[in-house]
């Protein structure tokens, strides 16, 4: 870091005098520290997830002297524009680094991931050991190209305070669509502008819409095209809008985070969002209750998530470097319960399932609970890219401006036209 | 001429509009000194019920996420060296151009007021593509250097040293001097004004630049105070309006201090810039 | 012969360090953009394949997806530059008006009160408009509510998302205009006035008749750089509405940015920059143009 901003400005001085020489000269070898071999390691744990995943780390290289993990953090915000330039090979690669499961088709097609197969034979990590949902979502084409940490479904967060005082059990969450409508309108209070349910209108839409779209039985892509005007996905989109229009359980014209200043303040007594947000409701002192999404769909139970798996770098082939990384894995397959502190909850079998400790913390057994049926996105390589319209198009409905069924349309159009490219 | 009356009301429009240009900043500030939960449910009141500088304690508390002292140290940083840079080089090229026989000096010339039509877009991805060539983004390097390639300088001074009267330096030829010695000593003190207008200008554009330094950093400590605070309320300062607030208030402060001392010779600069 | 030969040369040295910048840092740029925007560039694959001028043909394609982003973009950059650029030039001019019909003391005060929030960045400007503006939490629909007026959807209605952009920028940079256009007050001179008011000329008149004229040339500057300035917006939709509601805040230039780093597809993104180039030097040349047949 020092060296590269020295670097920086040496480069500024000679450029200023007008000497171009001298350019990447003394880039350093990233070589051994104390004989140890040295790990480069990427993660985009920028927010209370940061501290958790660093004292992991230095558990792991105070527990054996062969082996060093750096662990970089980029922020969130440039994590996968700095992962492009590394790919792109102008910019020196991680040997290890998190990829966000939506990610893995994307960077797996273009076979920029090592497939770990071999690996995870060899340091006797096993797919019996995790979460069958986080598992196979790193298998591409007969290939295992991930190792899960996390899945982070939607949760549902409510006011406990604010249960009790409309009468309704704090305890007892609502767990379908008839019960969650229900006592939204009993926690409404227009007088007071107090209401059931904020329904966001832009972010965490990304993860609410999928939700009750896949809870009412549909597909986002069928058969490679885009699929968002289905019956299923009109279904889902007026039920949330209608939550606004007919239900009055929310205000209209939410903005961006709305929903969650609501939460603060005690006038939104329930919302949806990521495990996440859990620091953030401490931080603030509010009595809260954490449970599964309720099944707000019509036809099965499903969750949206998505999750953080460990993946290597297809340019990654010193084997002396691969056997760390794969001590390392195996390390962080037993020790996640440190991970788990920040509200997450691990993919690891021996967490969810086994770990006592965790299973008395209030959150992540919730999480967990989701684990069977939770969804990720679709598997096509441009998802980031052929949902945005999809999002644009339902910020637009659940704000009135557009039918539901006109919206869906529209985005499905949009969409077609990006996978004709 | 005109009446007292009108004279009143003059006075009184301008206090209204002062407020405007005002109240935000006072409110930011009122802000600063509640705590989150106060800060949302405070209403229309200003003050805060209770008084607390725990915003300004975590916003400046050695948090790695938000060294703000290092973003402005950042920010002052790039914006003096860069314009240092500007300076040097633009009075030189403007000073050759205008009095010395450069040659194809009418190319030159051409070329670089005509360079000023030219969009900063064009320019914006093959730079950052360059940069990221040479391994150079998220250093400082990216963030000063792309600003010297503006012509703007060299425009400004070029008309400046046209219009200086030549006996003075032919006075110094005469005397022995060379051309080096009669740029440092001759026309570069005359000059002193334009080229701190000219300074003025090329900082401010620096500071106050948003896109580039965004997309060119990503590490913590390299982020200028616009592009921190940025990130900050897309990141974790969501909805702490509060917290959010002791950070602006804090980035802007000694800015507005400098901007009140320094704008009279900002105004004088702007007289000055040819701006006919 | 020699000794020209060496006078030159040191000649050169004077305009060679400037040179130098500008070929790395503009014109090579501006060569290697339009090399870019002739190949299918995506950032992961490492091969580039040249497809003449497919990308450009993609933008005038209604069918092909770069064609919405570019057209919609553009649309929403138009929009704001129409809002803005009216109000940058007819609110600087009157604010320079108003100070300069003020007593000579106070004069200085307020033209530094005006210029302040010109000294803060655009992050800190946007984060103190959406605080002012929150829907349910900020002053101004407080008070609003408080007169029994209802609350506005200041950042999620139209038009109600541009109205804040505009103001928020209007807050940021008029101080800025107004400086530029007191000083150009000033330079008009006295005896045109005095004229004027021999001729029975009231005060309406000889802001119509006399001042406006001129300062033409300060007002066509103003124009032009505020045009463009407006034309680069960014900033203030990226941090205030994330380009919604919907698209429809959503600027050219955060096309370009979505298409370069989100899509990875700098081939469209590099020529999606160089028509947005092409459109904005057109435009100035046009208000040049049409400003100066006027005269």
């Amino acid at each position: 870091m020092n060296k590269k901003k020295w670097l920086g400005v040496a480069m500024t001085a000679a450029l200023a005098i007008g000497s171009l020489a001298g350019c990447s000269s003394d880039k350093e070898a990233t070589s051994s520290k104390g004989g140890k071999d040295k790990i480069t390691y990427w993660a985009p744990f920028s927010g209370a997830d940061g501290p958790r995943m660093k004292n992991i780390v230095a558990n792991y290289n105070k527990s054996q002297d062969k082996y060093e993990v750096d662990l970089q953090i980029v922020p969130q915000t440039d994590y996968y524009k700095t992962v492009d330039l590394a790919f792109s090979g102008q910019k020196s690669a991680p040997d290890l680094m998190i990829m966000h499961t939506d990610q893995l088709t994307n960077y797996a097609e273009k076979n920029l991931l090592k497939d770990m197969t071999d690996t995870i034979e060899k340091n006797g990590v096993k797919a019996e050991d995790y979460s069958d949902t986080a598992w196979q979502a790193g298998s591409i084409g007969g290939k295992q190209y991930s190792i899960p940490l996390d899945i982070h479904p939607l949760v549902l967060y409510y006011n406990k305070d604010m249960f009790k005082a409309a009468g309704l059990d704090p305890e007892k969450a609502p767990t379908n669509r008839e019960e969650f409508v229900a006592a939204a309108k009993k926690l409404t209070d227009e007088s007071k502008k107090q209401y059931g349910f904020v329904v966001p209108t832009l972010w965490p839409n990304q993860f609410i819409y999928p939700t009750v779209f896949f809870q009412n039985g549909g597909e986002l892509m069928k058969d490679g095209k885009p699929n968002y005007n289905s019956p299923e996905g009109v279904e889902a989109l007026t039920f949330l809008s209608e939550l606004v229009t007919k239900e009055k359980v929310s205000p209209a014209n939410v903005q961006q985070d709305g929903e969650v200043t609501l939460f603060l303040q005690g006038k939104n007594a329930m919302q949806l969002n990521g495990p996440w947000m859990m620091e953030q409701w401490d931080k603030a002192g509010i009595n809260y209750g954490v449970a599964p999404v309720p099944q707000l769909g019509t036809k099965q139970q499903a969750v949206y998530a998505n999750g953080h798996n460990f993946v290597i770098p297809a340019s990654v082939k010193d084997s002396k470097k691969l056997e760390g990384i794969s001590d390392f894995l195996k390390y962080a397959a037993d020790n996640t319960m440190e991970w788990a502190k920040s509200g997450q909850a691990p993919a690891s079998k021996a967490i969810y399932e086994q770990n006592d400790e965790f299973k008395k913390m209030v959150q992540q057994p919730q999480v967990a609970k989701q684990f069977e049926y939770a969804k990720f996105a679709p598997r096509v390589a441009n998802w980031g890219q052929l949902s945005e319209p999809l999002w644009a198009e339902v910020n637009l409905a659940l704000l009135g401006k557009k039918d539901p069924q006109k919206a869906l349309d529209d985005a499905n159009k949009k969409a077609e036209q990006l996978v004709q490219k | 001429m005109q009446s007292k009356a009108s004279k009143t009301v003059v006075i009184i429009v301008a206090i209204l509009i002062g407020l405007i240009f005002i109240v935000p900043i006072i409110w930011m500030l009122a802000t600063s000194f509640k705590t989150d939960q106060e800060a949302f449910t405070a209403g229309l009141k200003w003050l805060p019920e209770v008084f607390t500088l725990e915003n300004y304690q975590y916003a400046l508390g050695g948090n790695a996420d938000t060294p703000v002292l290092q973003w402005m140290g950042n920010s002052l940083f790039v914006g003096i060296v860069g314009t240092l840079i500007v300076l040097v080089v633009d009075t030189l090229a403007a000073y050759g151009l205008a009095r010395l026989d450069v040659p194809f000096k009418k190319f030159f010339i051409a070329m670089f007021i005509g360079s000023l039509t030219i969009p900063w877009v064009i320019t914006f991805l093959p730079l950052y593509m360059e940069f990221n060539t040479f391994g150079l983004l998220d250093t400082y390097a990216v963030l000063i250097l792309p600003y010297s390639a503006n012509a703007f300088g060299v425009f400004l001074l070029y008309q400046y040293f046209r219009g200086f009267p030549k006996e003075l330096e032919e006075a110094a030829f005469l005397d022995g001097a060379n051309k080096w010695q009669v740029f440092t000593k001759v026309v570069l003190p005359s000059a002193r004004p334009v080229i701190w207008t000219l300074a003025i200008f090329t900082f401010m554009g620096i500071y106050n630049d948003f896109l580039w330094p965004l997309v060119t950093t990503n590490s913590p400590g390299m982020r200028t105070i616009t592009t921190g605070i940025a990130v900050m309320q897309q990141g974790s300062f969501v909805s702490s309006p509060a917290k959010l607030m002791a950070l602006t208030s804090i980035a802007t402060i000694p800015a507005v201090l400098l901007f009140v001392i320094g704008q009279r010779s900002f105004i004088k600069g702007v007289t000055q810039s040819g701006i006919k | 012969m020699n000794t020209t030969w060496k006078s030159k040369l040191t000649s050169s040295l004077f305009v060679l360090p400037y040179l130098i910048l500008f070929t790395v840092f503009l014109l090579i740029p501006i060569v290697y953009g339009a090399w870019m925007s002739l190949h299918n560039w995506d950032l992961l694959n490492p091969v580039h394949e040249f497809v003449g001028l497919k990308n450009y043909a993609k933008i005038f394609d209604p069918k092909s997806y770069v064609h919405n982003l570019f057209f919609e973009g553009l649309k929403n950059t138009l929009k704001f530059v129409v809002f803005s650029v009216p109000l940058l030039v007819v609110v600087g001019l009157g604010l320079a008006l108003l100070i300069n019909s003020l007593p000579g003391r106070l004069k200085g005060l307020f033209r530094t009160v005006y210029f302040i929030p010109y000294s803060v960045s655009v992050s800190v400007v946007a984060i103190i408009w959406l605080w002012l503006l929150d829907t349910n939490s900020g002053l101004i629909n407080n008070y609003l509510t408080g007169l029994n007026l209802p609350a506005i959807p200041w950042l999620t209605d139209m038009p109600w998302a541009w109205v804040s952009i505009v103001i928020a920028t209007l807050w940021w940079t008029i101080g800025f205009n107004m400086v530029i256009f007191i000083n150009a007050l000033n330079d008009v001179s006295e005896e045109l006035y005095e004229a004027g008011s021999l001729d029975g000329a009231n005060r309406w008149q000889r802001l119509i008749y006399i001042t406006l004229p001129s300062i033409k040339p300060t007002m066509l500057f103003v124009l032009i750089t505020s045009t463009i300035a407006s034309f680069n917006i960014y900033g203030q939709p990226y941090l205030m509405t994330r380009g919604g509601p919907g698209t429809e805040t959503k600027v050219l230039l955060m096309n370009i940015v979505d298409e370069a780093f989100k899509q990875r597809q700098l081939g469209n993104a590099a020529a999606m920059s160089l028509l947005m180039a092409l459109l904005m030097i057109i435009i100035s040349v046009a208000q040049l143009r049409i400003s100066n047949r006027k005269e």
